[in-house]
């Protein structure tokens, strides 16, 4: 029996998704193929524009109405790369029609929302995987040595992870910590939350080494872009957590300009184990390239339809040596798998709602300036 | 004091540091309080005090290691006369300190707490970068280290690293958590801290004795100082493994010990920082808390 080819949606190519990168994903595997492209009836004209392009490249037809591509019955994943505000509900009506859901990153804005989304998932029995945290290089690596039981128990983690991208400004006068804007609301047009944004990558790595999380210290602000600090947003900020053991993991995360790093941003963990420690780099092995007309005629400026870089990395002094080093190939492939074995991914949308709920403690944790207790009450979410 | 009779407190693990102050001061003797032999020294080395002061009459001793007997031993120090310098805090309080550092003026003995960083080459780079317009403003600072794998050594390194950051940064601390983990009588403890000009600080130490540099991560507004002890270190591979060696005249120790002396001769001693005590203390305190709870635990800073 011919194994079977799994038929995708993608819902919309929103400018803060990372749909666009998905798309090389599907078409190259044996075993998906795209067979539409889809978006709400009521979106931005801009927004429209772009996901008819990427219909028309990829040749595929442009759905108007999410719940009429729902429909078709060659549709088995659905794709979800909308506003994070939209998510929740898109993923329940994609859950409700029988859908298989791919998701990037978040499940929804709050933690009600990511209730719903996991209720509406579980009980539709379809499957889910969020795909961008725990298949890259950093998890995979710090999962063989843990397992190797080279460090001996695991007491710490501690992960820094910072994009290398955007053009910092001075900030004449920057928010104090008493201005933080609360969390829910999540981005603007001009910038998103960095804490939440790229935070999400460490939290991924820290529930899969460490149990679950119970008490978060968070510290953030504003240091780089007069955009997010004109919002009293995070461009940069930290986390403090134990888990039920009292184990101990901390990261930091952050947008902090472009040329700050030989790679683009670090993006590397310590393990702190009893027998020994371990400091893992997801951005090696690699090659350190210095080209000198490369690095000579290097144009830093961002483009000025991506200020901030969301779809755009900056020019880097080093190659990586791992092909897949965000793990989307390897978090597909373990979606083909666990859909041909009738069994739940390693990260679905359970997981992806217990991560937001350590990102949402956090940003309370700034707000109210003190340690916060997990698991959220409920008013706090 | 031109013929000052010197001696130092160590353990097994320093054996490199030990090494590299025997080279560049004249010592007496070492004092070990383990029960562990500290290899290839080239100055005597006694498990008790009463041989080592039948060998030498010391005027100064300088602990570069916590152990049980630490309080009792400075005690003693103070009683016959000797000048202390310790890498570290120790764990006396408030009320003990200022007993004992009275007694120490009354005798005209300089006593002094905390450790060599400022003479490292790696913190004076960073502070040499870090004072650079380019670097603009401190945002963060991580700085990961380990000197063993007991509390006491843990809390002199977090107290050292926090010493470094606070320099670092320019800055006072303004807020800080403490956390504390124990397994396997192996202890990690980490300290989240806020400086006044906004900055962040992570400190995090391992249980592990490691003599190479510390990692430091401090990034800037304007760009990131970093570097990486082991991809700075000499790499010896041989058949037996890899083997990391520490650059000959990178310890900051005898710049350190030397600058105490200078200062000794000179009747300039150090004063007592007493709020920077009183903050190792909470620390301490703390990170004792911390075990207990589970949970990162609020250090109060005194306004």
């Amino acid at each position: 029996m011919s194994e079977k080819n799994y038929g995708i949606l993608l819902l919309s190519f929103s400018k803060h998704s990372h749909q666009s990168s998905f798309v090389p994903l599907y078409q190259q595997h044996p075993r998906t193929h795209i067979v539409a492209v889809t978006d709400e009836v009521d979106i931005e004209p801009e927004l429209k524009a772009v996901n008819k392009k990427w219909a028309q490249q990829l040749d595929v037809p442009y759905i108007e109405g999410v719940d009429r591509a729902l429909e078709r019955t060659d549709v088995d994943i659905l794709s979800i790369g909308h506003e994070i505000e939209r998510r929740a509900d898109l993923a329940l009506r994609g859950a409700a029609a029988g859908k298989h859901l791919w998701i990037d990153k978040f499940i929804g804005a709050s933690i009600d929302e990511c209730d719903a989304v996991v209720k509406g998932v579980e009980a539709a029995g379809v499957k889910s995987i969020i795909p961008s945290y725990i298949y890259g290089e950093l998890v995979r690596q710090s999962r063989a040595v843990l397992d190797s039981g080279r460090l001996g128990g695991l007491l710490g983690l501690h992960a820094d992870i910072m994009f290398g991208k955007g053009w910092p400004r001075p900030i004449p006068s920057p928010p104090t910590r008493d201005a933080f804007l609360p969390p829910g609301r999540w981005k603007f047009p001009d910038i998103k939350r960095e804490l939440l944004t790229v935070g999400a990558y460490s939290a991924g790595l820290i529930q899969q080494c460490l149990g679950p999380i119970s008490h978060v210290y968070g510290q953030a602000g504003a240091y780089f872009f007069p955009e997010h600090a004109a919002h009293r947003a995070d461009d940069f900020g930290t986390l403090t957590m134990t888990d039920d053991a009292g184990r101990i993991a901390t990261l930091c995360a952050g947008r902090i300009g472009v040329a700050a790093h030989a790679a683009g941003g670090p993006q590397q963990t310590y393990l702190i184990g009893t027998k020994g420690n371990i400091l893992i780099d997801a951005k090696s092995p690699r090659l350190d390239t210095f080209l000198r007309q490369t690095i000579v005629a290097t144009n830093y400026q961002p483009h000025t339809e991506d200020y901030m870089q969301w779809h755009s990395g900056p020019p880097t002094l080093a190659a990586p040596l791992m092909p897949d080093n965000a793990g989307l190939e390897a978090g597909l492939q373990e979606f083909i798998r666990a859909l041909d074995e009738d069994r739940p991914p390693t990260y679905t949308v359970r997981e992806a709602r217990d991560n937001m709920e350590i990102l949402i403690a956090g940003y309370l944790s700034v707000v109210r300036g003190k340690l916060v207790e997990l698991p959220l009450e409920r008013e706090a979410s | 004091m031109a013929n000052t009779a010197l001696v130092l407190v160590a353990v097994p693990t320093q054996q490199e540091i030990v090494q590299a102050l025997c080279t560049r001061t004249e010592i007496a003797a070492v004092f070990n309080p383990t029960r562990r032999p500290i290899a290839d020294l080239p100055v005597p080395v006694f498990a008790d005090w009463a041989s080592l002061e039948e060998y030498a009459t010391p005027d100064v001793c300088c602990f570069l290691t916590p152990y049980a007997a630490l309080k009792k031993d400075l005690h003693r120090c103070i009683d016959k006369r000797i000048n202390v310098l310790s890498a570290g805090p120790i764990g006396l309080t408030l009320n003990e300190i200022e007993t004992i550092s009275k007694t120490a003026r009354d005798r005209e003995l300089a006593l002094h707490f905390g450790g060599p960083y400022p003479f490292s080459p790696l913190f004076q780079q960073l502070k040499e970068q870090r004072q650079r317009p380019e670097f603009g403003q401190p945002v963060y600072l991580r700085l990961v280290q380990g000197k063993g794998s007991g509390l006491q050594t843990a809390w002199w390194t977090l107290c050292d690293a926090l010493n470094q950051a606070c320099e670092l940064l320019d800055s006072e601390l303004q807020e800080a958590y403490v956390s504390a983990v124990k397994q396997n009588g192996k202890y990690h403890l980490s300290l989240t801290g806020a400086t006044a000009n906004r900055a962040n600080i992570q400190l995090t130490i391992a249980p592990l004795a490691l003599s190479l540099y510390p990692d430091i991560t401090l990034l800037g507004s304007g760009g990131l100082l970093t570097n990486r002890s082991v991809s700075s270190a000499p790499l010896l591979m041989g058949r037996d493994g890899l083997e990391f060696h520490l650059h000959p005249t990178y310890p900051p120790e005898p710049a350190w010990l030397g600058d105490f002396l200078n200062k000794i001769n000179s009747t300039n001693a150090p004063d007592l920082d007493w709020p920077v005590l009183n903050l190792h203390h909470q620390i301490l305190r703390g990170a004792r808390l911390s075990m207990r709870q589970k949970a990162p635990v609020h250090i109060k800073l005194q306004p």
